[in-house]
C-alpha cells in the first residue's frame, strides 16, 4: 500500500501553478454555477410552497 | 416566507468560514442565533437542512475546482475518508437520541471545558506541527484519523460538539493536504445533517413542533457561500490555510469557552 495519501494531489499540483492559472477555470464551471442557481431558485420556490 | 437580511449575511459569513476552515457554523452561528432570542427547535433543524443542501454544493464545486477530487467507481482515498468520518458523525447523533431517550445526562459544563480545550490544544498542536514537519505532510496516518473521527463522534454524541475542528485539525495530523481537508469535512457533514434532519422529522412526529421559519435566511446566505469558498480555496495558495485554520480553531475554542462562562 502507498505510505502517502492520493487526496489532494491535484490541488498540489496546482498550488505550484502562478495564481493568474488558479484564477482560470473552465468554461463548463459557468454552466455549473447556472445549474446551482437554479437549484437554488426551486430550492426557495418549495420552500415559499410548504413554509 | 421571510428573508431575514442580517441571518443571510451571519449565515454567509459563517458557511463561508466553515468551508474555508472546515469548521464553525454549528459551533459559532447556532450561539449567535441563540443570542438574537430564536429558540434551539427554531435554529438546529433549520441549519442541519441548510448544511445538508448547501454541503453538497460544496462538495461539488470543491471537486470542479479541484481542492479535492471524489470517485465513486472504484473509491478513492477521499471518498472513503469522507464516508468514515460521516459514519462516526452518524453514529455520533444516534448516540445523542440514546442518551437523550434514556435520560442519561453527563456533567454539561465539564464536558464543554474539555471540548473547547482540546479544540485550543488542537489549533496550538497545528502550529508546532508546521514548525516541525517541513516535509512528509502527506504520509499516510489512516489509523491516527480512524481514532480522530471516533474522537470527534463521541464529543459530539455526548453533547459537547466541536466535530468540524476535531475533524478538520485530526485530518491535517493525519497527513491530509489542507485545501482537501477542508472540502472532506463539507462531504461529510452533508452526510451527517442529513441523519440528523431524518432525527428531527422523527422527533416532530412525536409531537414536538419544529419551526422552520430561519430555513429560507440560512440556505440563502450558506448557498452564495458554498459558491464562493470552493473558489477562494482554490485560488489562494495553500500556505495561507496552513495557518488560518489552527488559528480559527483556536478561535472556535475560545469562544466556546467564553461563551459557557458569559451567555
Amino acid at each position: 500500500m502507498d505510505n502517502n495519501w492520493e487526496i489532494g494531489t491535484e490541488a498540489k499540483e496546482l498550488d505550484n501553478k502562478h495564481i493568474s492559472e488558479r484564477i482560470r477555470v473552465e468554461k463548463s464551471i459557468f454552466k455549473k454555477v447556472v445549474g446551482a442557481t437554479l437549484i437554488y431558485f426551486i430550492t426557495m420556490i418549495i420552500f415559499s410552497i410548504f413554509l | 416566507m421571510e428573508l431575514i437580511l442580517y441571518i443571510i449575511l451571519l449565515a454567509f459569513l459563517f458557511e463561508s468560514m466553515d468551508s474555508m476552515a472546515g469548521m464553525g457554523f454549528g459551533t459559532a452561528l447556532s450561539p449567535l442565533l441563540f443570542l438574537f432570542n430564536y429558540t434551539p427547535l427554531q435554529v438546529v433543524p433549520a441549519i442541519l437542512i441548510s448544511e445538508a443542501i448547501t454541503g453538497f454544493i460544496d462538495t461539488f464545486f470543491d471537486h470542479e475546482f479541484k481542492n479535492v477530487r471524489y470517485s465513486f467507481h472504484p473509491l478513492n482515498d477521499a471518498t472513503k475518508i469522507s464516508l468514515m468520518i460521516a459514519f462516526f458523525g452518524c453514529l455520533a447523533i444516534f448516540t445523542s437520541v440514546l442518551l437523550g431517550y434514556f435520560v442519561i445526562k453527563f456533567p454539561d459544563l465539564l464536558i464543554k471545558i474539555y471540548v473547547a480545550i482540546l479544540v485550543i490544544f488542537m489549533g496550538i498542536s497545528g502550529f508546532i506541527r508546521i514548525k516541525l514537519s517541513k516535509t512528509e505532510q502527506s504520509k499516510k496516518r489512516l489509523k491516527m484519523l480512524i481514532g480522530f473521527s471516533a474522537l470527534a463522534g463521541f464529543n459530539k454524541g455526548i453533547g459537547g460538539g466541536g466535530y468540524g475542528p476535531v475533524i478538520t485539525m485530526g485530518q491535517l495530523f493525519s497527513g491530509v493536504y489542507e485545501k482537501s481537508a477542508t472540502a472532506i469535512v463539507s462531504f461529510a457533514e452533508s452526510i451527517v445533517s442529513i441523519v440528523g434532519i431524518i432525527t428531527f422529522f422523527l422527533i416532530s412526529f412525536a409531537g414536538i413542533e419544529v419551526d422552520l421559519v430561519l430555513l429560507p435566511s440560512l440556505f440563502t446566505g450558506g448557498f452564495f457561500a458554498a459558491l464562493i469558498a470552493p473558489y477562494l480555496v482554490r485560488v489562494l495558495p495553500n500556505k495561507i490555510w496552513k495557518y488560518f485554520i489552527p488559528i480559527y480553531a483556536i478561535g472556535i475554542g475560545l469562544f466556546s469557552l467564553i461563551k459557557l462562562f458569559i451567555f
